[in-house]
């Protein structure tokens, strides 16, 4: 209504801005309403006095706006304004979880970066070292996180009071000050709908990481599909809040971390075929460099795979070294594959400890056609047949 | 005595009595409520007050725009307020009277 006319005078405009902000706490659309009332009185009350009105006429008229504001809000019978929030005592359990969550936050993105530069590199060969912890961190970061959000009536305010958060949001504010922060953060928010494919597709590898079945992980994918781009939808139209966002941005965190963790695995080996998949101490390991066709065949033409070994008192011998007679290693030259149908790919167990040492993992197809852990497979077993194991094992034993 | 203080309690009162000779806006109550006597009334207790009883269903507004000076939104009393203006009346008259009894007869005794 009023906004057709023409502005205040200064001193009017000053002095209502000053009301407005006591009454800040109010609902928008009330405090909007108070407003353009309180600058309709002030302009009567402006008019007695002409051109000569300035601020010093209206407060010696009306008193301080922080008391027109008082005396408004008790004569209409609106609620006081709320206490300042730095006066309520901050208990223990708060600020130790406020510790906690940036503590295993830091230490998720941190032990994850390490995990994604260890699996590229193959530094340790063992991509759960650094990824099994990160994803305790992240699980416990994401616990702390949720109890110290619940029931909080401002989830984000509380996040702020984490120890750290305030480094965040000044790399943000650094990002938006510089002449290309602007831009760049417009294009981020245009890749909003990539990002929902993207975390679908992180959902999707993580879960083939873990079933390693591919028609599962790809209805896994289409499923995600769906539902990430309708919370994402959701999200952006600012739906979603409180608690709620909160855990969809911890799945956010989680499947970033996570989705790189697995990119690296692909970027290292090329395909699925060279993971290296811990278990018992022994991997799978691609068979490239298994070229060479077997070397060493038996009387009736078939290939020699594997050698094993038993002592004088017929127990089987693990870990042995086979040495020719120049002290080279001996080698069979190559390993049976198992051809896993599943995945369409061969896999062999490889020995950490050498192609000399014997006796080796076997990897047998399951009758559903995905290759079994591996396992020794002895043709007599631990101990010969007929033979009797002696009270002095093998001390490697 | 604080007569500011004695306001507060019957401000309602005051501003539907005003209200019921005719129709008004904020600044023409507060002009019309000093110039009837309540010299010490403030103008962001008769806003507020307006506002409340406006929420509380006894007021109806109306807005007429002017062409040189502010909008003026009127104020009017409706059935309810036209109710509670007669039930707040008769409470008053019989506060005041009983006070007016007890402050007579005070003074009498003191004479």
């Amino acid at each position: 209504m009023s906004s057709t006319r023409a502005t205040a005078h200064p001193a009017v405009a000053t002095y209502v801005a000053a009301v407005r902000d006591e009454l800040g706490d109010l609902p928008a659309d009330e405090l909007a309403e108070i407003a353009e009332d309180v600058r309709d009185h002030l302009d009567h009350v402006a008019a007695e006095y002409g051109d000569d009105v300035t601020i010093d006429v209206l407060i010696d008229r009306l008193g301080a706006p922080a008391a027109y504001a008082a005396e408004l809000r008790a004569a209409a019978g609106m609620p006081q304004p709320a206490p300042e929030p730095a006066l309520v005592p901050v208990g223990f359990v708060r600020r130790l979880l406020r510790f906690l969550v940036a503590f295993f936050g830091w230490s998720a993105v941190g032990l994850g970066a390490l995990a994604f530069v260890d699996t590229l590199f193959g530094l340790s060969g063992a991509p759960a070292l650094f990824g099994v912890p990160a994803i305790v961190a992240m699980v416990l970061a994401g616990a702390a996180t949720v109890l110290l959000v619940t029931g909080r009536d401002d989830p984000v305010a509380e996040l702020r009071q984490v120890p750290t958060a305030v480094l965040l949001a000044q790399v943000e504010e650094w990002i938006r000050s510089m002449p290309w922060g602007r831009p760049a953060i417009e294009l981020v928010t245009s890749l909003r709908s990539a990002w929902w494919l993207l975390r679908a597709g992180a959902l999707a590898l993580i879960t083939f990481a873990v079933f390693r079945s591919a028609p599962f992980s790809a209805a896994v994918f289409l499923l995600a599909v769906v539902g990430s781009v309708w919370l994402g939808r959701r999200t952006a139209a600012g739906e979603v809040r409180g608690p709620r966002l909160v855990a969809v941005q911890l799945a956010n965190a989680g499947l970033a971390i996570g989705g790189v963790v697995m990119a690296g695995v692909v970027a290292a080996h090329g395909t699925w075929d060279g993971v290296q998949y811990v278990d018992g101490g022994y991997d799978y390991a691609g068979p490239a460099d298994w070229d060479a066709g077997p070397t060493f065949y038996d009387a009736e033409g078939m290939p020699i795979t594997n050698i094993f070994a038993y002592g004088p008192d017929g127990t089987l011998l693990e870990n042995v070294r086979l040495y020719d007679q120049d002290g080279k290693p001996f080698d069979l030259g190559w390993s049976e594959e198992c051809y896993d149908g599943a995945y369409d790919q061969s896999f062999v167990a490889a020995n950490p400890w050498g192609e000399h040492v014997f006796p080796r993992l076997t990897v047998e197809v399951s009758p559903s056609g995905a290759c079994q852990p591996p396992r020794l497979e002895a043709p007599f077993g631990e101990q010969l047949p007929g033979t009797q194991a002696t009270a002095a094992a093998d001390p490697l034993k | 005595m604080d007569t500011s203080q004695l306001l507060k309690g019957v401000l309602d009162l005051a501003v539907l009595a005003v209200l019921r000779e005719e129709d008004g806006y904020g600044y023409d109550v507060v002009r019309r409520l000093r110039a009837a006597g309540l010299t010490e009334v403030g103008d962001a207790s008769v806003y507020g007050t307006l506002r409340r009883l406006y929420h509380a269903g006894a007021l109806t507004t109306y807005v007429v725009p002017s062409e040189e000076g502010p909008h003026r939104k009127y104020y009017s009393l409706n059935g309810t307020g036209r109710d509670l203006l007669r039930r707040s009346a008769k409470t008053w008259r019989e506060f005041a009277g009983v006070l007016t009894e007890l402050v007579d007869h005070a003074t009498k005794e003191a004479a």
